[in-house]
């Protein structure tokens, strides 16, 4: 009996080995440890062993049985990995094909300049604000502190849709309707846009936009516009940027300046985009003329206050090396697609 | 402005200063300077020569051999030059000469030696397009006799140099070279030097030869006269005439050039009349009469109107006031007596009339920017001192001035404690005093307070914060510190619309859509084009009362014209797909537009063609939705919208609000805009979607019970909708339903022509108890029930 049991072991382990499929191995257990396999059939033989046989037969029956076992899972073992990989070379893929995807659009690069002026201000304290572009002539002219009979107000320079109401030329309204709406302390930045009657060429177009800002308080200095500015102007275009104030004038501000700024493309040594200075324009500013702030409401003696402008197009287009206006409004994808 | 540094330099000593300096300080302190030009800075070694003889070439007819006279030496000069006669003085360029273009060698013309040539204006870099004709064809004969030899540049006035100043329209007192020179002393802090002003008359007295009157001092505040007695009327000498061409105006003749020579340095507009032609000894300065008929010198028939003003002889126009002279009263070479006027007149009017009559003039530029009244009595003093220093004339004794309301010096009184506040520096008041002195103001200091007298030429300058300026520009606005602000600190940030839109925008970006801009102008033709021609209300847009051009008349009252000129745009350009979007602002008209502003709307436009279709822009649309949280439900219902396919479109309600149109653009938009065959295209009303928008994100717990599945197909009818089908689902679910949604829509096989299966997967779940497949099987039965009794569906097994 013991020798029968050596030898299904034996051939059983001898079997096991050169089994070389899931299912050939499974054949294999059934035959040998299944209700009628081999092995099962030795055990059964057992009843006619002597008592004192049945137990060391048993340990031999056992230790067969366990040798088989084991052989088996890691014959097993090895099949899969074998099968595994044959299954892995008919999944190959080139995995140098372009991925699936959907492309990505984009923002227009106005709107870009838009929301990155606007992260800036919003990081100071500012708020957004906004105001009809049919604006009355009043709130786009009167309370700005501009002479009733200056020439922007004539039919060649400003649109109408009625006597009183203008196509705004300029975001300077949204101001006056913040000053009418809101107390002190104020500090808003309204971007927008604006028209004039201008015929359309590289530079010029009669719908444009334009960016101000307001800033009502008590205190409120010119030295106060001048670091507000230049802390723009150096987050906008850089820390190494440098601001320039040089005098001039508008009708809502008095002391009034315009800004310049370092140019970003040569950094002040002189380049085409600023036209070999060193510079480039950027705003116009000044402190909030005390008419202006009395037509709104807000007392001139306590509050005092600055205001800024800037034309949006102009900066894109400087910013991004555009050279042509009415490509902004064209909608071109090629153009759309290089700001990203 | 253009400016002669030759001429500044008469009133101003600016020797020692660099050109660099002179420029950067003049920006700085408030003129700006536009541009330079350094004249004659490319010619070197031209001088002055006689031409003493002209013989023929012996073997060319086209040239000569001349000899000139440059002081030293004479020397030949071989020249096809026509225009030369023996005798003429001529700028001679020398062997080694540099001129604008060229550069001058010893040369052979024809076997004959040439050792210069003679130049003509444009060779010089002289302003030819301000010099008559006859001067800039051939070589430019001079004037005058002068040093033979003597470098040329002097006597051309090409040693000068001209500053472009760019001035802002408050200050209309730098308009002239003294205005600038008080600019530059203020800057620089050097003596003004001004024109000593004294008329030598004769005996006659100009009251026994004219009466001026004004009708209405408004339109005329001061109208001031001078005579002459003319001797003489020819060219202006060469160095009037030189610093007329380096300011840009054109010499003309002597009493002309006077009057604008006068203007130029002083600022003062003057006109000359032939006195005899006046017809009457009476000047009337008066409005126009409207549709009056009057000839300008230039020999153009106009007509005037009410706002204009004329100075009349007391019954027909001799000219228009800031504009023209007439034909009727033009000085010409038989004229014996002028009459000089130096007025001023009515801003607002003179600029009426420039835009009216399409006149543009230096004169009409400084009344329109405000001539100081003070100044026109000295300018008509001025200018007959020269025309008589010219000998062109002598003059009557006596000046007509009509001057009825005598403008008063201001006093503007500033804190000094104040503007060191205001301005965030720290100035002492006799600084302050210093600076505002150097500008020509007058100081009296009482403790902090300045008292500041303003002269009349500064109509600019009107509370303390333009005399804070004053200070400071001078202190110099970059010698102020930067600070940052102080006092409270405020919460900025975007409005929870504007973080939404953001939000949208980088969405659609982030989807492949291209974010766009338009013009907010349209015109009635591109809305005919929308096919909504046979009801031309359909759209009730804001009419521009000037528009630029038919395209431009109508503020638009939609989005879809902008966005299909877009793909319009793209698709003519052979790009075979695009996806687009727009945030923006549409405008509508009030019936009481005037009481009130017309309406505004921001709208969001997208719009697709190439690969995609209705159903991709309506994906895109329901995201959108659920990314701005709109909870409500969406519906899709049909719409007669002429721009759209009638079998394509949808119109989107949400909570009984229309929300806005959704579809395939009608062949015949297709065909109007040039846009590709299939191009879809949905406009919203965003600001209705951004009140139904609910951000305020609530976390709901998990489902504690197990959701029960189940699938069911329906044959219906083609006409049948998915919505109704869904209706009868939903109605059915009893609030069970979790979720439905259609998986499948199949047609062919198995099933007949004209129907088609639709299968959805429902999920069924309760917040209470674990549900069984009794009450499900219930709900599932009803569900079949009613379908096949409204909708005639068959269930598919
Ligand atoms: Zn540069």
């Amino acid at each position: 009996m013991k020798e029968k049991l050596e030898k299904i072991k034996v051939v059983a382990l001898e079997e096991i080995n050169s089994a070389s499929s899931t299912k050939g191995l499974e054949e294999i257990r059934i035959r040998l440890l299944g209700k009628k396999g081999e092995l099962t059939g030795v055990l059964k033989e057992m009843g006619v062993l002597s008592k004192e046989e049945r137990p060391v037969m048993g340990k031999i029956a056992n230790d067969v049985r366990e040798a088989i076992e084991d052989k088996m899972v890691k014959q097993k073992n090895i099949i899969k990995e074998i099968e595994q990989s044959k299954e892995f070379d008919t999944e190959a893929i080139d995995i140098t094909l372009p991925g699936i995807k959907e492309e990505f659009g984009g923002l227009h690069p106005l709107n870009m300049v838009i929301e990155e002026l606007s992260d800036v201000f919003i990081g100071m304290g500012f708020t957004i604000e906004e105001g009809p572009e049919l604006e009355w002539a009043k709130y786009n002219f009167d309370m700005l502190n501009v002479p009733k009979d200056h020439s922007a107000r004539d039919l060649q320079d400003t649109f109408y849709v009625h006597n009183d109401i203008v196509l705004r030329t300029q975001t300077s309204p949204i101001q006056v309707r913040t000053m009418l709406n809101q107390q002190p302390p104020i500090k808003m930045l309204a971007p927008g846009r604006v028209y004039r009657s201008d015929e359309i060429d590289a530079t010029h177009s009669p719908v444009f936009h334009q960016v101000e800002g307001l800033v009502i308080d008590e205190g409120i200095t010119m030295s106060d516009l001048k670091g507000t500015l230049d802390m723009f102007a150096k987050n906008l275009f850089g820390s190494q940027t440098k601001t320039k104030f040089r005098p001039h004038q508008f009708y809502f501000t008095e002391p009034s300046a315009e800004m310049d700024v370092t140019c970003f493309m040569c950094g002040g040594k002189g380049c085409r985009v600023c036209q070999n200075t060193g510079w480039i324009e950027i705003l116009g500013c000044g402190m909030v003329h005390p008419n202006v702030l009395l037509d709104c409401n807000i007392d001139p003696n306590k509050y005092t206050g600055f205001a800024f402008g800037m034309g949006l197009d102009r900066i894109t287009m400087i910013k991004y090396g555009i050279s042509d206006l009415r490509l902004m409004f064209e909608n071109d994808i090629r153009f759309l697609k290089q700001f990203k | 402005m253009l400016v002669s540094i030759n001429w500044l330099k008469d009133f101003v000593e600016i020797n020692n200063i660099e050109l660099n300096e002179f420029t950067e300080k003049m920006t700085m302190s408030g003129t700006k300077v536009e541009g330079v030009e350094e004249l004659g800075s490319e010619v070197t070694k031209v001088v002055v020569g006689k031409i003493l003889s002209i013989e023929k070439h012996p073997d060319a007819d086209k040239l000569v051999i001349t000899k000139v006279d440059i002081g030293e030496e004479v020397i030949q000069i071989v020249t096809g030059a026509k225009n030369i006669n023996v005798g003429d003085v001529i700028p001679t360029a020398l062997i080694g000469a540099k001129l604008k273009d060229l550069k001058i060698k010893k040369s052979k013309l024809r076997g004959i030696e040439s050792q210069g040539m003679m130049c003509s204006a444009g060779e010089l870099g002289m302003n030819t397009s301000l010099l008559p004709k006859e001067q800039v064809d051939g070589i430019y004969i001079l004037n005058n006799e002068y040093e033979l030899g003597k470098d040329i540049k002097s006597i051309l006035g090409l040693d000068d140099t001209v500053v472009d100043f760019e001035l802002t329209s408050n200050r209309s007192d730098c308009l002239s070279v003294i205005g600038i020179a008080r600019e530059v002393s203020a800057t620089f802090n050097k003596h003004l030097i001004l024109p000593i002003i004294e008329v030598k008359e004769i005996k006659e007295d100009i009251n026994d030869y004219l009466k001026v009157s004004i009708e209405d001092e408004q339109l005329c505040p001061r109208y001031v006269t001078r005579m002459m007695r003319i001797n003489k009327i020819g060219p202006s000498p060469d160095w009037m005439q030189r610093r007329l061409l380096n300011s840009g105006v054109r010499p003309i003749n002597n009493i002309v050039d006077v009057t604008n020579y006068v203007m130029l340095e002083m600022g003062q507009p003057l006109h000359a009349f032939d006195y005899d032609k006046l017809e009457s000894k009476e000047i009337f300065v008066r409005k126009a009469k409207k549709d009056e008929v009057f000839t300008t010198l230039d020999g153009v028939k106009r007509v005037l109107d009410e706002n204009m003003i004329v100075i009349s002889n007391g019954k027909d126009p001799m000219a228009i006031a800031g504009a023209m002279g007439g034909e009727n009263s033009e000085i010409d070479n038989s004229t014996k007596m002028i009459v000089i006027e130096s007025a001023n007149f009515n801003k607002k009017s003179v600029r009426h009339t420039g835009r009216k009559l399409g006149l543009r003039s230096e004169a009409a530029n400084r009344f329109e920017k405000g001539v100081d009244p003070d100044l026109a009595d000295l300018a008509a003093d001025r200018a007959v001192q020269l025309l008589h220093e010219l000998g062109v004339g002598e003059v009557l004794h006596g000046r007509i001035d009509v001057y009825p309301k005598v403008v008063c010096k201001k006093t503007i009184n500033i804190n000094s404690v104040w503007f060191n506040k205001f301005i965030g520096i720290d100035l002492s008041i006799l600084q302050m005093k210093e600076y505002l002195e150097r500008l020509f103001l007058t100081v009296e200091v009482e403790g902090d307070q300045l008292i500041i007298g303003i002269p009349t030429y500064r109509q600019d300058l009107e509370i303390k914060e333009d005399i804070a300026e004053e200070i400071v520009r001078l202190y110099g606005y970059n010698n102020i510190p930067n600070t940052i602000m102080s006092g409270v600190t405020t919460k900025g940030g975007r409005t929870k619309s504007q973080t939404l839109i953001k939000d949208m925008k980088t969405f659609l970006s982030s989807k492949g859509f291209y974010e766009i801009l338009t013009t907010s102008f349209t015109g009635e033709g591109q809305l005919e084009d929308l096919n909504i021609n046979k009801n031309k209300d359909f759209y009730n847009g804001v009419k521009v009362i000037n528009p630029l051009g038919e395209e431009n008349s109508i503020m638009r009252p939609t989005l879809i014209p902008g966005l299909l000129q877009g793909i319009s745009h793209n698709y003519n350009r052979n790009i075979v797909e695009g996806m687009f979007y727009e945030v923006a602002v549409t405008y509508k008209n009030t019936i009481d537009i005037g009481e009130k502003l017309p309406t505004e709307e921001k709208n969001i436009s997208m719009g697709i063609y190439g690969e995609k279709n209705f159903f991709h822009l309506k994906g895109y649309v329901e995201l959108l939705i659920k990314k701005l949280m709109i909870e409500e439900k969406v519906e899709y219902i049909n719409s007669n919208h002429p721009t759209f396919h009638p079998k394509r479109v949808a119109k989107i309600i949400i909570k009984g609000v229309d929300v806005g149109i959704l579809g395939e653009i009608h062949p015949i938009v297709v065909e109007n805009y040039e846009l590709p065959r299939r191009t879809y295209v949905c406009e919203l009303r965003l600001e209705e979607l951004l009140k139904l928008s609910n951000n305020n994100i609530a976390f709901t717990e998990l489902p504690k019970y197990p959701e029960i599945s189940r699938d069911v197909a329906l044959i219906v009818e083609e006409k049948v909708s998915a919505k109704e089908v869904e209706d009868i689902i939903r109605v059915n679910g009893k609030g069970l339903l979790e979720d439905l949604k259609l998986f499948d829509v199949y047609r062919g096989a198995q099933i007949d022509e004209g129907y088609k299966s639709m299968a959805y997967s429902l999920i069924f779940r309760s917040k209470e108890k674990t549900l069984t497949d009794i009450e499900i099987n219930e709900i599932f039965d009803k569900i079949i029930a009613q379908a096949q009794v409204n909708l005639g569906a068959q269930l598919r097994e």
